[in-house]
């Protein structure tokens, strides 16, 4: 059988093992590994497992998502997002559909501390929805608004899923991170203006806010979240300005963290450090798997030529670039409601990536468009886990059909935001290009 | 027979808890070398004596060891979006499939991974460029040890998944609503 449809066959495999129920490190490591034994036999393909585990697991600066995971369960342990809710709804209130601005800028600011979109999804919901709710916010609107906004939180840095783009396609960490910061405050920007414009078109969706506070009062509920912003801003300047590795800035991330669960949570009781820890070893088990059977999936293909071949096809059949990259996005899309955002990038990447490469965009651009459109799929109906989560976390609250029947004014925001990442590449280019 | 693989099964989940319990405390004590290494390097410029090399080292401890308290816990994702509509015994059984082919699968990654460090070993492999050197072999071995403790796990679930009918295994009924 010739070697290129072994691969194709591969693929093919893998979609009907992941439907079929695998576990998506299982169904990627075990086509990879049956893949290579096919095409260069067993020894081989026992000897490239025995690598290609430890090569993956043996980088410095791959323990940057053990600390980004460790800084983000550290964040939540401190309360730094019902610190950032408040200080949100003083500030931001009085605005159109203030407390869904709010929410919305206090979950940005919270995904920068924590990375973790399905963790920002349920805090907000907690701390915003019940509040929205009473004051007479549409029950779908409100929780869509906060499902969409969960997702910031893995474009803005720091963003474990974004360092896993960067290890499955051998691309520099720290400029990956520095490329989410634009498109990530624009996205939030969007997102925000989407929430103002419903407002004012249909008022009895967001009604006005009554309550005003006092400077003083809005002064005072920055005393918590200050140093988060701080914290925030060395990270990022230290990144930027090459003064921090990435793994660096997750540790100084991780430790101020830890600092401020300590003094929030009055000593070492309320932060639950054993529970910590555990939290965050499994998801780095989880993240690694999938990454380790991303790679040798990545292998098998790369092996095969397919890879090869489907970008040859793409980039030398005539296509013109945006009609590919309109395809890559409906590929993503679709795949994008099936699984979660790292089983995506492991999945897709070894297929699109040399696609994108080949058609000429840049690493960190595709990096960066990949993650949106993963987030995309993190609220795009059938599956739409952030959906999931905001219901789960709602409990009577609010119904799953509501809350995708809210979403479609987000869902445009995000299409545009997908527009301007083609039309001004820049726009995630910009930063990285002067580091 | 199913009283056997129950307490099997409910003996290996403690062990791989405990294999977690150390993976977390190795978590902590990264971020502490990573943090006194650049405070070190940046203010006194003086970098801990291997401290580059120690975190490469315990990083294997803190990927590897978790994978099997991860499928204990079931933290591995799966797509349930067509199994969801099947009916709790056909999910058992493909469940059960599954487990069969990561034991088969990851059997075959301990076998590598073990040679791989057996090598390591026998050549006293050691950490290169630290200005303390200590040998490689042992996060090699962690990372056999992590498989090793995984494949075992996928073969308990999978006895564990045909002694225990659908109705009496609250993770068949937690997957519908994954």
């Amino acid at each position: 059988m010739p070697d290129l449809v072994v691969g194709i066959l591969g693929i093919g495999l893998l979609l009907v093992s992941i439907l079929g129920g695998a576990p998506i490190m299982v169904a990627l490591t075990a086509t990879g590994f049956f893949g290579i034994i096919v095409l260069k036999g067993i020894v081989p393909a026992t000897a490239i497992l025995g690598t290609i585990f430890f090569s993956v697991v043996n980088g410095f600066h791959f323990s940057v998502i053990p600390m980004f995971l460790l800084m983000g369960f550290f964040a939540m342990r401190a309360g730094i997002g019902n610190d950032l809710f408040d200080a949100a709804q003083k500030w931001l209130g009085r605005l159109p559909g203030g407390l869904a601005v709010a929410s919305t800028g206090a979950a940005a600011a919270f995904g920068a501390a924590s990375g973790s979109s399905v963790g920002t999804a349920t805090l907000f919901t907690r701390l915003a929805l019940p509040e929205m709710i009473s004051r007479g916010y549409n029950r779908g609107f409100a929780a869509a608004s906060i499902a969409i906004a969960g997702t910031l939180a893995v474009l803005i840095p720091p963003s474990a899923l974004m360092v896993v783009y960067g290890i499955l396609t051998d691309s520099g960490i720290g400029k990956l991170l520095i490329a989410g910061i634009l498109p990530g405050a624009i996205f939030a920007t969007l997102l925000v203006a989407t929430i103002m414009i419903v407002a004012l078109l249909d008022p009895a969706k967001a009604p006005a806010e009554t309550q005003s506070y006092t400077w003083g009062e809005r002064f005072w509920s920055l005393r918590m979240v200050g140093p988060l912003f701080l914290v925030i801003l060395i990270m990022l300047g230290g990144l930027y300005g090459g003064v921090f590795t990435p793994s660096e800035a997750g540790g100084v991330g991780a430790f101020v963290t830890f600092v401020m669960a300590i003094v929030r949570q009055r000593g070492f009781r309320g932060l639950h450090l054993g529970e910590t820890l555990m939290e965050t070893v499994t998801l780095t088990a989880m993240i690694f798997a999938i990454i380790i059977g991303g790679l040798l999936f990545a292998r098998f293909l790369a092996l095969s030529g397919a890879s090869g071949g489907i970008r040859d096809l793409l980039v030398e059949g005539g296509l013109s670039p945006l009609v590919v990259v309109t395809i890559v996005t409906l590929v993503y899309l679709v795949l994008g409601t099936l699984m979660d955002a790292p089983s995506l990038l492991a999945i897709s990447l070894p297929i699109t990536y040399p696609v994108m490469l080949g058609l000429g965009y840049d690493p960190l651009w595709f990096g960066v468009y990949v993650v949106i459109l993963a987030e995309i799929g993190a609220v795009t109906p059938p599956v739409g886990i952030n959906c999931f989560v905001v219901k789960g976390a709602a409990g009577d609250l609010v119904t799953l059909e509501q809350i995708f029947g809210g979403l479609w004014p987000f869902l445009l925001a995000s299409f545009l935001m997908l527009v301007l990442m083609i039309i001004w590449p820049d726009m995630a280019l910009l930063l990285p290009r002067t580091m | 027979m199913k009283t056997a693989i129950l307490t099997l099964h409910a003996w290996n989940t403690r062990l791989v808890k405990w294999a977690a319990i150390v993976a977390g405390i190795a978590t902590f004590v990264i971020m502490w070398v990573i943090d006194i290494n650049a405070v070190s390097r940046k203010f006194l410029n003086a970098p801990l004596p291997a401290g580059v090399e120690l975190t490469q080292s315990l990083l294997p401890v803190v990927v590897m060891l978790p994978f099997a308290w991860a499928l204990a816990t079931r933290h591995h994702v799966s797509s349930a979006f067509v199994t969801s509509r099947l009916s709790p015994e056909t999910r058992r059984w493909l469940w059960v499939f599954w487990m069969i082919v990561g034991c088969v699968l990851f059997a075959f990654v301990t076998y590598g991974t073990w040679a791989y460090a057996l090598r390591s070993y026998h050549m006293g492999e050691q950490v290169w460029g630290a200005t303390l050197r200590f040998p490689l072999w042992p996060s090699k071995m962690a990372v056999s040890l992590g498989t090793c403790l995984v494949c075992i796990q996928f073969g308990l679930e999978a006895l564990r998944g045909m002694v225990t009918p659908a109705s009496e295994d609250p993770h068949v009924e937690m997957d519908l609503h994954a």
